[in-house]
């Protein structure tokens, strides 16, 4: 349950980004997270929500796109979307996968109110 | 409204201070080791039994993350080598930011081997480089041989995978083969080790393997 800390990560970003823009509020975090992150999207979600009140983001939603990875076959080199786990190849049936990709864990942009420019 | 973009890592932070570790255990010459596993699967008994055989030949000091109590670090004291406690208090992993407070005053470049036994937890630990030179992901005969597929992060971040407890075998109904090909679908490159703390089963090709990065950092 580390998701407390990367709700905080997720508020020191809005934070430098605020002394650097000097926007009033922010509308929309979107962020991007790997299915091999280790981040439960729930629990992040609830951890946000405790973290947000009283900062700038407090009207804020999350917006997370997932990413699932891909399964590429070290025999044929066939590359699988990695959602529905297969355990062989769908090309030549071979048991050799290897996984890529699946730990993204970051912060991709914000959606920002500007209006009445606070720098802060 | 205005958008701006950012694209960068959530766990920023830490990977900064993980990168400065890292610099500081190369310039001191120093291997570092990010050992992984669930609560039980023998960690301590494994780093008990490679200070056995690695003490006399080489500079170790050891690293042990708990949620309370001193006990990891007593254990390994016991065998001879020098330990530090971290107790978390709560914290479900260790990151680079409390390595870097309990090695403040250590003076690194006395040591060959840094074995950091992470918090008891296949979850958390996995997110956070600590700026170690190898993970290693420890798993016991008595957790089951699907954990590979349900837990895959650990897998897939780690240099090598310890299969601990392997004397207990013949009592229970743990596929080794079908363990080791889970384990190799979250990373084909994992490097494999048998190891039973009772009978020393695997433990020197284990210790073969870890002397064989030592000063390569």
């Amino acid at each position: 349950m580390h998701e407390l800390s990367i709700a905080q990560g997720i508020m020191d970003v809005v934070e430098a980004e605020r002394r650097k823009h000097g926007f009033r509020a922010v509308s929309v975090i979107r962020l991007r997270l790997g299915a091999l992150s280790g981040v439960d999207e729930e629990a992040l979600r609830f951890a946000f929500e405790a973290v947000r009140d009283g900062t700038c983001a407090a009207g804020a939603t999350l917006d997370v796109a997932s990413e699932q990875g891909m399964l590429t076959c070290r025999k044929c080199g066939a590359r699988t979307p990695a959602d529905d786990r297969p355990t062989a190849c769908p090309a030549c049936g071979s048991g050799d996968l290897a996984f890529e990709g699946g730990m993204e864990l970051d912060i991709v942009s914000l959606e920002v109110d500007t209006d009445g420019e606070d720098t802060d | 409204m205005a958008k701006i973009p950012i694209e960068q890592r959530l766990t920023g932070r830490n990977d900064e201070l993980a990168r400065a570790n890292r610099r500081r255990f190369r310039e001191a010459g120093l291997c570092v080791v990010n050992i992984l596993s669930s609560p039980g699967s023998g960690k301590t008994c494994l780093l008990e039994r490679t200070a056995a055989h690695m003490k006399d030949a080489v500079r170790m000091l050891v690293i042990d993350g708990d949620v309370e109590t001193e006990r990891d670090a007593d254990r390994i004291r016991a065998m001879g080598v020098e330990a530090i406690q971290i107790q978390t208090h709560g914290a479900c992993h260790l990151d680079a930011r409390r390595i870097d407070e309990h090695l403040g005053g250590v003076a690194l470049a006395d040591y060959q081997l840094l074995l950091i036994e992470n918090v008891g937890n296949l979850v958390c630990p996995s997110s956070f480089d600590l700026g170690e030179d190898l993970r290693v992901v420890v798993a016991s005969t008595t957790e089951g041989d699907d954990k590979p597929l349900k837990y895959p992060k650990a897998y897939h971040t780690a240099d090598a995978c310890v299969l601990n407890k392997v004397d207990l075998l013949p009592h229970l109904d743990f596929d080794v083969e079908q363990f080791e090909a889970g384990a190799r679908r979250a990373n084909a490159d994992l490097e494999f080790f048998r190891t039973s703390c009772v009978t020393d089963e695997g433990i020197p090709a284990w210790c073969a393997w870890l002397k064989g990065h030592l000063g390569k950092s």
